[in-house]
């Protein structure tokens, strides 16, 4: 019961339809991934949940409550997005302080030893951070809010390798210590496929995908080899891109892969989650093949 | 362990293994305890829920045990049980696939059975 | 969960921060104008000064607050999982709490400022402006109260019209924002001036007639009265439109 459902939610700015009657759930004590290219619509629908922006038509629930400019509903959701909306001559512990009093379960003790886990200077203004400390600060605020449901838009932006990987390791023990509902939306796939439970792909304002990645991922395979040989293989099948470097032919299938089916002339590979993002959700014709 | 997020077997099957090579290796001892899902899932940045999948199902295979409040622990004959495991696993996971790849580079039986002669004196330990 | 007790605080907190300043430059500067006043012409050559109330200052103060309590605080909130609701409920308690307060302190001040004055023997007279312009009016019983209900009710439209102006902005778009100040210019200087050409006057005359009813009353005496109703309604009006303008306002970047 404990939930944030959407229902035929939709969103056009102007002719372009943001989001087009998007359902969707978001349970507790998961780790979801939500993917999608710029301005594929995520940024708008975590605007919408989070009662920033107003949607078109179609109901937001949490945990049973109407979302839209319900304080009680809002108080449990926390959004972690790329823009910094706090003052700038604000310190760094001012905001905490505040977020503090607006969080029921805010805990600040969690707060300062994540700042000093990023070696964040807790009285430095928000004119003076810079990008990657912005991230840092926000990132805090969002992993000690005691939020239950806690969404992170882009939260590695301007975070070195070290860093990125200490934030990696942080939501995993965060999630362990206060098992919420955690909502990663990043560009970086790889790196954060490990820790997401379940990803939901979003394109062009609709969801693609919306399964546990593990399920997702095994229902995939790629094919190489000699492009005829590759071709009569993937003919009927469900094939959704390829690559090719001269005469070898990669394709990328989306079913479970069958061993006994597959000729000798082919390799088999597992299909990781970019790549399958990245032709689930390339446009035809911008694959970058007549660039070389 | 290794998490290999390219390799074909599922996270929680790495999971697992790693475990179990642990064991083999002695680095984790019968009667003692392994690391935690927290411990795993930080380090490796993996969802915790899959590591648990994966001590969960050696939990099963009676490789590891739960102790109430404490955490899971190495069974007693876990070392022989993971080698009868793996013995059973060896034929598809490793001989099939070095036929597949030998024909695939045209090697004749005698010439495998002379590569695994040559590898095997090798590595005399 | 509608008045959400760290939103009033914020807001409180930050409008007398900045009151807390302009106090310390008026004091200053009356301080260095009683200094020259009383030392530079000692024994007096019949010339005195005349230093302004605080309401002067503290309008602008308010004004300028106002001004810049919108977009900031907008994006704070919103970001911290307070409903738009709350914070303009935030918002409108502190602005009639801060008003009065600030009202008191004004008259306060204006009679501290005028003891310290005479007290340093200088001819420095320090004048409210409710005195300046009810001086009569204030003699006839209920004064002081009179006095603060107009300074407060004048503050609370001050502030009220400055948040206006700061809402209503953030919620025009990149033509608006030069059509409405056009528009308004246009009809103030140059429509408003022809119909009163056109009609012979009347226009500028029944402007005038109004304001006069509104400041002054229809008495003998000027009074306070229409004013204080004139700005306190103004100010409820005020927020009313802000409300309004606020209520389906979009979170910018």
């Amino acid at each position: 019961m404990k939930k944030i459902e959407l229902t035929n939610v939709s969103k056009s700015y102007g002719h372009v339809e943001a989001v087009k009657n998007v359902s969707l759930t978001f349970e507790q004590h998961k780790i979801y991934g939500l993917l999608g290219r710029n301005g594929a619509g995520k940024s708008t629908l975590l605007n919408m949940i989070t009662s920033r922006v107003f949607p078109d038509s179609g109901e937001i629930t949490v945990d049973g409550d109407h979302a839209i400019e319900n304080d009680y509903a809002m108080g449990k959701i926390h959004l972690m997005s790329e823009n910094n909306y706090y003052p700038e001559s604000m310190r760094i512990r001012d905001a905490l302080r505040l977020a503090g009093a607006l969080y029921p379960d805010f805990c600040m003790k969690t707060a300062n030893s994540l700042a000093e886990s990023w070696g964040l200077d807790t009285k430095k203004k928000m004119k003076e951070l810079s990008t990657g400390m912005n991230t840092m600060f926000k990132a805090s605020v969002a992993l000690a809010s005691g939020a239950p449901y806690i969404f992170l838009d882009e939260p590695v932006l301007g975070l070195d390798a070290v860093h990125r990987d200490l934030f990696y390791k942080l939501v995993v023990a965060q999630f362990e210590k206060h098992p919420a509902c955690y909502v990663l939306s990043t560009h970086l796939i790889e790196e954060a496929a490990g820790i997401i439970e379940d990803v939901i792909i979003i394109n062009a304002g609709e969801i693609l995908v919306n399964e546990p990645t593990e399920q997702l991922l095994s229902q995939g395979y790629t094919v190489t080899g000699p492009e005829a040989v590759v071709n009569t293989f993937i003919a009927g099948r469900s094939c959704i891109g390829h690559d090719q470097l001269g005469g070898m032919k990669s394709a990328y299938l989306l079913e479970p892969l069958d061993g006994s089916q597959v000729p000798d002339g082919l390799q088999t590979t597992k299909l990781n989650l970019q790549q399958l993002f990245v032709q689930l959700t390339k446009r035809e014709g911008g694959n970058g093949h007549d660039l070389a | 362990m290794k998490i290999n997020f390219a390799d074909e077997r599922p996270i929680f099957i790495q999971v697992a293994e790693g475990i179990e090579d642990g064991i083999l290796v002695g680095a984790y001892p019968e009667g003692e305890q392994v690391p935690s899902t927290t411990e795993i899932s930080v380090t490796y940045k993996i969802n915790p829920a899959t590591a648990l999948k994966g001590v969960t199902r050696l939990a099963e295979e009676g490789i590891l045990y739960k102790q109430r409040g404490l955490g899971m622990f190495v069974s007693q004959g876990a070392v022989e049980r993971v080698r009868q495991k793996r013995k059973a696993a060896f034929s598809e996971q490793y001989i099939s696939r070095l036929t597949r790849e030998a024909k695939r580079l045209n090697l004749t039986l005698g010439e495998i059975v002379e590569l695994i002669e040559r590898s095997y004196n090798r590595e005399k330990d | 969960m509608i008045l959400r007790r760290p939103v009033l605080e914020y807001y409180l907190k930050n409008t007398f921060t900045v009151f807390g300043w302009f106090l310390l430059v008026y004091t200053a500067i009356f301080a260095i104008f009683v200094i020259i006043m009383s030392g530079v012409i000692i024994g007096g050559d019949g010339s005195y000064g005349s230093f302004g109330g605080f309401e002067g200052v503290a309008v602008i103060c308010l004004f300028i607050v106002a001004l810049n309590s919108f977009r900031e605080e907008f994006h704070l909130f919103l970001q911290l999982g307070v409903s738009r609701k709350s914070a303009f409920a935030g918002y409108a308690l502190h602005v009639l709490i801060a008003s009065a307060l600030i009202a008191i302190a004004a008259l306060i001040g204006d009679a501290l400022f005028s003891g310290i004055a005479s007290l340093v023997g200088s001819q420095v007279e320090v004048a409210s402006l409710f005195s300046q312009s009810y001086g009569q009016w204030m003699e006839s019983g209920s004064g002081v109260f009179g006095m603060f209900l107009w300074t407060w009710t004048l503050f609370l439209s001050v502030s009220v019209f400055g948040y206006f102006l700061t809402n209503l902005f953030y919620r025009l778009g990149k033509l608006g924002k030069v059509l409405v100040p056009v528009t308004v210019g246009v009809l103030l200087f140059v429509v408003l001036p022809i119909l009163d050409r056109v009609t012979n006057g009347w226009v500028f005359n029944t402007i005038w007639g109004a304001v006069a009813t509104i400041f002054r009353g229809n008495g003998e005496i000027a009074s306070p009265v229409n004013s204080i109703i004139f700005f306190f309604v103004g100010g409820v009006v005020g927020l009313a439109l802000c409300w309004l303008l606020m209520r389906r306002a979009p979170l910018k970047k």
